[in-house]
């Protein structure tokens, strides 16, 4: 009985061996796609330049061990390239671990993101949490960096966009999922940090590309950068400068984070925003007293209210709502969304801001 | 209060998420799925306290018994076989949802009856035994899947991504009343319950009717987390684009510190393991009442007979595998599911005639 | 029998009576024989007395038959006759290494150091003075084996539960062989009615608390002539997790070895086939260092992922069966060579993986882990049923492999008792009946 089981469960497994077995494939007849870039093809018929960064594994990592190679295509399609670039090596091409996106900064201006984006999100094996962000001056030049305090190639992306190494509030990173609903979600529009070639095998990620549906419409320095990362993810360590006098001090807060208010006030709708500041004077031209923080503070929630006024009313310019004012608008109006979604859409290029800004600080760092 | 009947009902609120019930709620979010999903849970309740109430008047019977007391034998024999059939659907559509995305997402080159050939021989080994067995053995798998499926959701609460807008603008919806199918899909987190007809048997005593209390805040916080962590993920419009959303949202999480980074293959394992062995009781329940229907001139105790229903089952469930794909059985779960909440109510009702003609007598 | 050259015939004169002794000299006691029965029969002043005395001497086992009478005489008793009729046959053994020698196979930290020894009577005394309780219950029986082999059944007849021990003698007695039954072992493989099952359903133990100890819970232990090993039945896959240290250390420094058994178990059972698995199907679940790193690894490696693995599984198999059987001395020689030097040259001629020696050593040393040798070895052979099922389905198939382990063990049954229960109802007295 037992026998006759065991002789059962065999011809199983060898039936099952027939038929599956496939897909065995072992690590190292593997290339790694850790990043790929998306360009406008610079030939005439085509439309995209498609680069893979294929990872060469060593058996030792250690500090400049990020051996790579490039492999471009042009093509009409992103996921034609793939199989064309699949017939330039001899590895099995593995997708699933391509955790960073470059789109070039011209495809993002010209548009269409909506297309470029479906072959990433349609594809099962390509993370969801892949991070995305367009390159300057393009795609291929991002992916093509060798920075020798890498272990891994493309290793300081992700460092940086997954905020394990450095954590700063000027980086805004964004993954795939989620550029995916904000290019979908009416209310919320869709962002893209741009990191930007310097020379000398670095990159600088301290600025924010905003989209509409579509395509790029306005690119946010620095500054705006650190204001809008406050409403988006409020991680990273802030500076605030806070010009007094002649001369400024410095604000250093561990986090920021701004939130906001729709009302109706009057028949006018009025979005209050609200960031909280909670730090530390960190640096001063001129001396600083500590029994006068309160001062201190009113100065700099004048600041913060000034520019933060000019930052929304920029977007509002711009028709377009990163931050997700048209979703909260949704989100507080009951009835047919298609009804409130129309309403939002008459409403957002009148409404009224207002910024009330609450800093306080609890030191005045070690001088007194 | 009885262990095993919780486990049964959490088991079954859990695995919600590969029977298609997020899909249909998802998919009628602006149309009356708040409602349905309110409404939901006092329907649940009141069925699960009518239940357990009535079936305590039978001690250690299963819904045979009770049927019997009151119906006409052939009459009990055509409700048994309906029920019967509900059972094995229920099993027979998780099968099909948990198979297809774990061979979809964990192994692509594999054919997919294939990989249900792989389930069926596990299931069919476990779901032939003792009811006891069979309990027992949910209890580990619960014990061993529940505590990391709870730390996911959890944690989906928890992450930067979850977005409360887009939760809240679908509940700006909440003046749509709801489609029978939305009712019947919420309603769907309680149905645990309904194991009683065959596992009662195996009870020395029926829970009590007090704990429906539970059930109730238990079914309507994984109802929220089911429904809402995709919305709240995905967003409230682009939600509804992908076929199998939770595993969308599952992918859409990241474990910085975790021993893997991503969330899904995680995910798909312990859900593998959830519906096993729901899929598992359910076939379990399945093939005891379908022995029930048998002439009585027909041993129960034979072993081949079970053997027989069970690889009628599998085969079933081969063959809907071979012609059926991701859309198809979305559209079958639809129907079942439109299905079950009547049957589910009739069999309630009459079990509740049954207890008051037997209080009365 | 006169044609053994250690069979003995005394015959003693004294007065006018003549008194004959029969035994056989290897097994028995001399100095007991002059002492006992030789010297009393010249201090008595007459026959009828020297008779009482003899009868005196015995716990009432005069059997006459001569086919009895002959097996006594085996079993080390010898035959008193006067004038030619018999008076009784009285037990005159000669104790062999009848003192417990430390307990070597399942070592405690703070328990008691003794096992038993090999003398079934010196082992039955060790249990008695162990567990002082008159309802500790013993009977002595003969195996059908050839030639007979004495084992002795021990129950608490107060906690016991009855269908067990009837299933337990019921399945004693179905035992009849040709071969000889030596040790717990093997009788446990006679006693199983599930003749190939991997999985032990009997506990085998050298120490005497963990036999009371199981008496106490309502067990069953047999204890057979001439092993120092004890059957303790019925025992369910808890019972092979715990050490008896668990019982005598703290709570928590307990519960935390019972967790990292486990934890031992599973990376055991799992850990070469997610390396196949995760190389092999899915390399996308490993972060993207590991999955760089082990790809490097592997670079210079010709053959296929689960070659390498059963290549590396195979040479520590051999190291510890090597290491088993060799004198002491020379075992810890053979682990260095093979582990130390074996490993190393490998991976640098490049036939594994750097990645894959360690999880070769991690495998072998979570083997270990495991306190009771029967589940370390049906362990040791499960680990290669889920490396085969993974090398053909992937992870995927290793789950279910795993799920389906789970669906075996709860559906095995123990004289009644379900073998792998979460609550298992172990430390708890008088498990007569299931809880439904």
């Amino acid at each position: 009985m037992k026998g006759k089981r065991l002789l059962v469960l065999l011809t199983l497994l060898l039936a099952g061996s027939a038929l599956g077995g496939c897909g065995f494939k072992d690590i190292d007849k593997r290339f790694f796609v850790v990043a790929m870039s998306v360009d406008p093809s610079g030939k005439e018929d085509k439309k995209y330049l498609v680069t893979v960064k294929l990872a060469i594994p060593s058996p030792s990592e250690k500090f400049g061990s990020n051996q790579y190679t490039l492999v471009s295509e042009d093509t009409d399609s992103i996921a034609q390239a793939v199989r064309i670039i699949k017939s330039k090596v001899d590895k099995e091409l593995d997708l699933g671990h391509l955790k960073a996106i470059v789109i070039g900064r011209e495809l993002v201006e010209k548009g269409n993101m909506d297309e470029v984006m479906d072959w990433f999100v349609r594809r099962r094996d390509i993370q969801n949490i892949a991070w995305v962000a367009a390159g300057v001056p393009d795609g291929r030049s991002i992916l093509d960096l060798r920075p020798p305090t890498e272990r891994l190639p493309s290793n300081m992306l992700f460092m940086s966009f997954g905020q394990v190494g450095t954590e700063t509030a000027y980086i805004v990173s964004e993954y795939l999922f989620d550029f995916r609903r904000r290019l979908r979600e009416r209310g919320l529009d869709p962002i893209l940090p741009i990191v930007e070639s310097r020379g000398d095998q670095q990159v600088a990620i301290n600025k924010v590309a905003l989209l509409d549906k579509n395509k790029m419409r306005l690119v946010l320095d620095p500054l705006d950068t650190k204001i809008f990362n406050s409403f988006y993810q409020g991680i990273g360590k802030y500076d605030i400068q806070i010009r007094q006098d002649q001369g400024y001090f410095i604000i250093s807060a561990d986090n920021v984070k701004g939130s906001f208010t729709i009302e109706n006030v009057q028949g006018k709708t009025v979005i209050t925003l609200k960031p909280h500041i909670h730090g530390i004077i960190e640096e001063a031209t001129s001396p600083i007293s500590k029994t006068e923080l309160a001062k201190y503070e009113r100065q700099a929630e004048q600041e913060i209210k000034e520019r933060a006024l000019q930052f929304v009313k920029r977007l509002q310019q711009a028709n377009i709502d990163p931050i997700g004012f048209g979703l909260r608008y949704r989100a507080r109006h009951p009835g047919n969304p298609d009804h409130v979604w129309k309403k939002w859409v008459e409403l957002y290029p009148e409404v009224e801001f207002r910024v009330q800004p609450h800093v306080r600080l609890t030191s005045t760092g070690q001088l007194g | 209060m009885n262990r095993y009947f919780v486990y049964l009902v959490f088991l079954n609120m859990l695995v919600n998420i590969v029977s298609y019930v997020p899909q249909i709620l998802i998919g009628s979010r602006f149309q009356g799925a708040i409602w349905a999903i309110l409404a939901s849970v006092p329907i649940g309740m009141l069925l699960i306290y009518t239940c357990l109430k009535s079936m305590s008047r039978f001690p250690r019977q299963g819904l045979t018994d009770i049927l019997d007391s009151i119906l006409p034998r052939w009459i009990g024999r055509v409700l048994l076989l309906m029920s019967a059939c509900q059972f094995f659907m229920a099993g027979c559509i998780s099968l099909l949802s948990i198979a297809d995305t774990s061979i979809r997402y964990i192994s692509p080159e594999t054919p997919l009856v294939m990989g249900i050939f792989m389930f069926l021989i596990v299931i069919c080994m476990a779901a032939v035994h003792r009811t006891k067995q069979v309990l027992y053995l949910v209890e580990i798998i619960l014990f061993i899947d529940v505590p990391l499926i709870l730390f996911i959701i959890v944690k989906a609460f928890w992450n930067r991504s979850y977005d409360w807008d887009a939760v809240a603008t679908v509940g700006m919806s909440y003046s749509a009343l709801p489609t029978w199918t939305a009712l019947s899909a919420a309603t769907y987190i309680f149905s645990g319950y309904s194991d009683l007809v065959v596992v009662h048997k195996a009870f020395k005593q029926t829970p009590s009717p007090k704990s429906v209390w539970l059930f109730g805040a238990l079914g309507l916080a994984i109802l929220f987390a089911s429904f809402s962590i995709p919305i709240a993920f995905q967003g409230a419009d682009g939600v509804s684009d992908y076929i199998y959303p939770w595993i969308i949202t599952a992918d859409s999480m990241r474990v910085e510190l975790g021993i893997v980074e991503r969330v899904l293959p995680l995910f798909l394992l312990l859900y593998s393991g959830i519906s096993l062995g729901s899929i598992i009781v359910r076939w379990h329940i399945a093939s005891d009442l379908l022995k029930d229907c048998l002439p009585s001139s027909w041993s129960r105790k034979k072993p081949l007979t079970s053997w027989i229903f069970f690889a009628f089952f599998a085969s079933v469930s081969l063959v809907l595998a071979f012609f059926f794909n991701e859309n198809n059985i979305l559209a079958v779960g639809r129907v079942w599911l439109n299905f079950r909440l009547p049957s589910e109510v009739l069999i309630v009702a009459l079990i509740l005639i049954a207890a008051r003609r037997r209080r009365t007598s | 029998m006169a044609e053994s050259s250690d069979f003995v015939i005394r015959q003693l004169d004294h007065h006018d009576t003549t008194v004959h002794l029969f035994y056989l000299k290897s097994i028995c006691d001399d100095l007991k024989i002059q002492r006992d029965l030789v010297l009393p029969l010249y201090q008595a002043d007459r026959a009828e007395s020297y008779e009482n005395y003899v009868r005196s001497l015995i716990n009432q086992k005069t059997s006459s038959s001569p086919g009895q009478l002959l097996e006594r005489v085996i079993k080390g008793e010898a035959i008193v006759c006067i004038e030619d009729t018999f008076i009784a046959n009285v037990p005159m053994k000669k104790p062999l290494n009848s003192s417990p020698g430390p307990a070597e196979v399942e070592v405690s930290v703070v328990g008691p150091k003794h096992a038993f020894s090999e003398e079934l009577d010196t082992n039955m005394n060790v249990i008695r003075s162990r567990y002082t309780e008159s309802s500790l219950t013993v009977e002595r029986a003969n195996l059908e084996s050839h030639p007979k082999t004495e084992i002795a059944i021990f129950y608490d007849r107060e906690l016991v539960d009855p269908e067990v021990l009837e299933g337990i003698k019921k399945d004693l007695k179905r035992i009849s062989d040709h071969i000889v039954i030596q040790a717990a072992g093997q009788l446990q493989r006679k006693m199983s009615p599930a003749r190939r099952t991997l999985f032990p359903t009997v506990m085998i133990t050298e120490r005497p608390d963990r036999v009371v100890l199981n008496l106490s819970q309502g067990k069953v232990a047999i204890l057979v002539q001439g092993t120092p090993f004890g059957i303790v039945a019925p025992a369910v896959f808890y019972d092979f997790m715990t050490a008896m240290d668990d019982v005598y250390s703290h709570y928590w420094t307990s519960r935390f070895l019972l967790v990292l058994r486990y934890i031992g178990l599973f990376f055991n059972l799992t850990m070469a086939s997610f390396y196949v698995g995760l190389t092999s199907y899915n390399p996308e679940f490993l972060r993207v260092q590991l999955a760089l790193s082990i790809a490097g690894s592997r670079a210079p490696v010709p053959y296929p992922s689960f070659i390498e693995v059963l290549f590396m599984l195979l040479m520590m198999e051999l190291l510890t069966e090597a290491s088993i059987r060799l004198p002491r001395t020379i075992g810890s020689t053979a682990t260095t060579v093979g582990g130390l030097i074996l490993g190393t040259a490998a991976t640098q001629a490049g036939l594994v993986s750097n990645i894959m020696i360690i999880i070769v050593a991690c495998v072998a040393i979570s083997n270990f882990v495991l306190p009771i040798n029967e589940m370390m070895f049906s362990m040791r052979v499960m680990k290669y049923v889920f490396l085969g099922i993974t090398t053909i389905f992937g992870i995927m198939g290793l789950v279910i492999a795993f799920i389906g382990l789970i669906v075996h063990l709860t559906r095995k049954q123990n004289y009644g008792r379900a073998y792998l229960r979460f609550f298992a109802e172990n430390g708890k007295v008088v498990p007569r009946k299931e809880a439904g």
